[in-house]
């Protein structure tokens, strides 16, 4: 295989493309992490909704949902 | 003789807890998962609200970055590499999605690392980051001596301070960061082990 022809025709856009695409998918599964510490610590002490312990995992929720969004709307668009 | 008057649980005023409360005598709304049925909560303790001023710093001045750089950009032309535009709508929301990432940890880990103390026992919670929580708790009856010490100008001016729960033999000390009202932690202590709290 030529090497150096292979780079030639190799589309620059790639280098870029793959790392961010593969750093938001690893951000995802960070805020699944996040996600799953926070359904684990509501578990061992339950706070009432009023004070915002059902905000949080609501908060974590969306996040979670947003980053996903990003990651599909990168697959698209880049 | 009869008792003219006991203090009980029923009789002590209820603090309902919100979501920046840090000190809370008797709160309501609140349960833990291993609670015994005879088993009240006498006190439940956060971080003071200002430990989380740092994060929220950072957090805004992490934010306000990159419009300073389109700013810095407009001043002093071409100073900024030019990014194709679906490239920079990428690059420019996961900067601001990792960014948002900082406080909702923070806020998270502050939340959760609770200090709890009950008619029986007395429970740390404790939530480092998102990959370590540790829960600690043990009995009234084991523990030996309780102290507190205040670090700096603002833990005295606002305070807070750091509670040191000592317990007996190899039994892990408890150590509540930053509490509110360090003094009057310790006292609610002596009081519990004193037996005139129930």
């Amino acid at each position: 295989m030529d090497l150096f022809a292979f780079f030639q025709e190799f589309n620059v856009n790639l280098l870029f493309k793959i790392p961010l695409l593969l750093l938001q998918f690893l951000f995802f599964i960070f805020t699944l992490i996040l996600l799953n510490q926070t359904r684990a610590l509501a578990r061992i002490i339950h706070v009432n909704a009023k004070s915002a312990s059902f905000f949080i995992r609501l908060l974590v929720l969306s996040y979670a949902v947003a980053v996903l969004s990003l990651f599909l709307i990168s697959l698209v668009i880049l | 003789m009869p008792d003219v008057f006991t203090a009980t649980h029923d009789a002590a005023p209820k603090d309902s807890i919100g979501m920046f409360s840090t000190f809370c005598q008797h709160p309501e709304g609140i349960t833990l998962s291993d609670q015994e049925k005879n088993e009240h909560i006498i006190l439940f303790l956060r971080r003071h609200i200002l430990t989380t001023l740092p994060w929220v710093l950072t957090t805004i001045l992490l934010a306000i970055a990159p419009p300073l750089l389109l700013l810095a950009d407009t001043v002093v032309p071409e100073s900024l590499p030019t990014i194709p535009g679906n490239y920079a709508f990428v690059l420019f929301s996961f900067y601001y999605l990792v960014i948002l990432a900082y406080p909702i940890m923070s806020a998270i880990t502050w939340f959760y690392n609770i200090g709890i103390i009950t008619n029986l026992r007395v429970i740390d919670i404790d939530s480092h980051n998102i990959l370590h929580q540790a829960v600690a708790s043990t009995n009234l009856a084991d523990i030996v001596d309780s102290e507190y010490s205040q670090k700096g100008i603002i833990a005295s001016h606002f305070d807070y301070g750091d509670v040191f729960i000592q317990t007996e033999g190899i039994k892990p000390n408890f150590e509540f960061h930053a509490t509110p009202k360090p003094a009057k932690v310790v006292n609610i202590i002596g009081d519990l082990l004193a037996g005139r709290v129930s």
